[in-house]
């Protein structure tokens, strides 16, 4: 089966909506010290809250990550794998120009002889 | 006499009669609770979708398509789920991730929501510690709990094996039962095992326990040891202990005959001529016979785990014979008074469509039993529970009186401390009697004011004994 872009662009938008709800669980824990009344439990409070903003960072990080995901997909197959093209093309012609020169180099060292 | 002075108090943060409500303190740290355990559920939640996606077939396929933007996803939801300010596996949503939480060690003490979760469990222990000042001014007691909060577990058990050694069994259980379901909670929350999550989960979000709390085994195997088909064989008491029987149908001299026929595991139902003249049925179901683990008796340990997790177990069956047998009429008003397994049976009888339909069963008191996440057919049926603070049995299906969850608001719940915390001496049905008489009076006095109706003369009294 074929890859679905619009597949991975609706995993961006559940990625998306989930770093919303990381960020909200942050907010709620920030304020739930004030009901704390104990200095370990406001420390650990404060500790989850702070991963909770992490993490909903690297969601929304994810979530972009994701619709450039989308878009790579969506475009034709040759331009998609330009890049890998382009890799394999270079170091082609980086072995080609070696061989070329090391041949060459052959020739000229047999031609004095 | 009972030592010490008792503490009563409802299990409910708003409080209702009998008993002091709890300390306002506590009450903020129970209702704390309770938030981190719904925080704790939308993280896990989201967890449990993220790691669902690394799953996903349509993003497998996709990496094919575009190697190069989909090994930049790869490593960055990986990085989220398993790095270490990431999220955690989603193990108690996903069997997947608890797969990646044994590759990769993001279970446990590395997990979010599982952090946010334990967190909700230290909040119940400081609670309790308000009630309870000498959870924390026990030395030993408060360093135990400071080992299971910091995931230090061969400490825990260190600590715990000292307690036994110099306190004995006993002593141990009880001091350690008023936080034993926060304590397991928390070691099951926290360890690397990501198989007995489940039970951590359970306790902290205030659902029924499914599976014992180390290796996470699910508690429906223990009951499929239980063999039989249950049956009640009448029988007839000497005369020297039929006179032992008393007949006031208070919840006192219930709990006194229970603790009498407990050498015997027989059953009694009573018929009763109430005042108004109208006959009705005390049936009294007594507790573990606790000798054996499975034995021919119905009441054995065996038969107390299928009891807690299926209602179809031998005593049950036991039950539905003894009603058939004893020609109880159809359309008969019946109390169910019971204790420790007792309670558990009475619940899955008024659980039972065909019982529920045939008998009327208007009360059931349950004392020292795990009957929280029970219910009754009938919503009209009255439930009393009540249980002492160091007893472990009522624990075992998941709630400590220090839950800030309540299933039943509309139940009659007291709980106590007597001073005495010995387990499983505080257990018996002697103590719960002697309890109920002298250290909370005014909580037997309310039962056996809503019992008035199957209070009158004792027509008739049968015994029967249960076997698997």
């Amino acid at each position: 089966m074929p890859a679905d872009p619009r597949r991975v662009l609706t995993m961006s938008e559940l990625v998306s909506a989930e770093a919303d709800r990381m960020l909200r669980q942050a907010v709620a824990l920030t304020e739930m010290p004030a009901a704390a009344p104990d200095p370990v439990l406001s420390a650990e409070l404060d500790a989850h809250s702070a991963r909770c903003q992490s993490v909903a960072r690297q969601l929304d990080r994810l979530a972009e990550v994701l619709e450039e995901h989308s878009r790579a997909i969506e475009e034709p197959a040759y331009r998609r794998h330009l890049p890998e093209l382009a890799a394999v093309a270079g170091i082609g012609a980086v072995l080609g120009a070696g061989a070329f020169a090391l041949h060459r180099s052959r020739r000229k060292s047999r031609g004095s002889r | 006499m009972s030592q010490g002075h008792a503490h009563v108090h409802t299990r409910h943060l708003h409080g209702h009669e009998p008993g002091e409500s709890a300390p306002h303190e506590t009450e903020e740290l129970m209702l704390l609770a309770r938030d981190l355990g719904v925080c704790a559920e939308q993280i896990a939640t989201t967890a449990g979708r993220l790691t669902a996606l690394l799953g996903d077939p349509a993003l497998l396929r996709s990496l094919a398509a575009s190697p190069r933007t989909g090994a930049r996803v790869t490593a960055l939801l990986t990085r989220i789920i398993a790095g270490a300010e990431g999220l955690g596996c989603g193990t108690e949503t996903t069997k997947l991730g608890k797969v990646v939480a044994m590759l990769t060690g993001a279970g446990g003490g590395e997990s979010l929501p599982a952090l946010v979760a334990a967190t909700a469990l230290k909040a119940r222990i400081r609670g309790l510690a308000r009630m309870h000042p000498e959870l924390f001014a026990d030395h030993d007691m408060a360093a135990l709990i400071d080992a299971v909060e910091g995931d230090r577990q061969a400490e825990a058990v260190g600590r715990f094996r000292r307690m036994l050694a110099e306190r004995g069994t006993g002593e141990a259980l009880g001091a350690i039962a008023p936080v034993f379901i926060e304590l397991s909670g928390l070691i099951a929350l926290l360890d690397d095992n990501p198989f007995n999550d489940a039970v951590g989960w359970n306790f902290a979000t205030g659902k029924p326990m499914t599976c014992e709390p180390v290796l996470g085994m699910p508690l429906t195997w223990g009951s499929a040891l239980e063999h039989g088909g249950g049956s009640a064989e009448p029988v007839e008491l000497t005369p020297a202990v039929a006179s032992l029987i008393e007949d006031d149908g208070t919840i006192v001299a219930h709990m006194r005959n229970i603790r009498l026929m407990r050498p015997f595991g027989y059953a009694l139902l009573h018929r009763i001529r109430g005042r108004d003249g109208a006959e009705r049925f005390v049936l009294v179901l007594p507790g573990l016979t606790a000798d054996t683990v499975d034995g021919d008796a119905a009441m054995d340990l065996v038969g107390a785990i299928r009891n807690t997790q299926l209602t179809d177990a031998a005593y049950t069956r036991a039950m539905r014979s003894l009603f058939a047998q004893a020609g109880v009429p159809a359309g008969a008003e019946v109390a169910l008074i019971s204790h420790s397994q007792g309670g558990v049976v009475a619940m899955n009888l008024v659980e039972d469509e065909e019982l529920v339909e045939r008998y009327r069963f208007t009360h059931l008191v349950a004392v020292g039993a795990p009957i929280d996440y029970r219910s009754p057919l009938d919503a009209s049926l009255w439930v009393a529970s009540v249980t002492n603070q160091h007893d472990i049995v009522p624990t075992l299906d998941g709630r400590g009186f220090g839950s800030p969850y309540d299933p039943h608001p509309d139940w009659y719940e007291v709980d106590y401390a007597d001073g005495r915390h010995g387990f499983p001496a505080c257990h018996g049905a002697a103590r719960y009697a002697e309890n109920l008489e002298t250290d909370i009076p005014e909580a037997a006095a309310h039962i056996d004011r809503q019992l008035a109706r199957y209070r009158g003369e004792i027509v008739e009294t049968r015994a029967f004994r249960l076997s698997d």
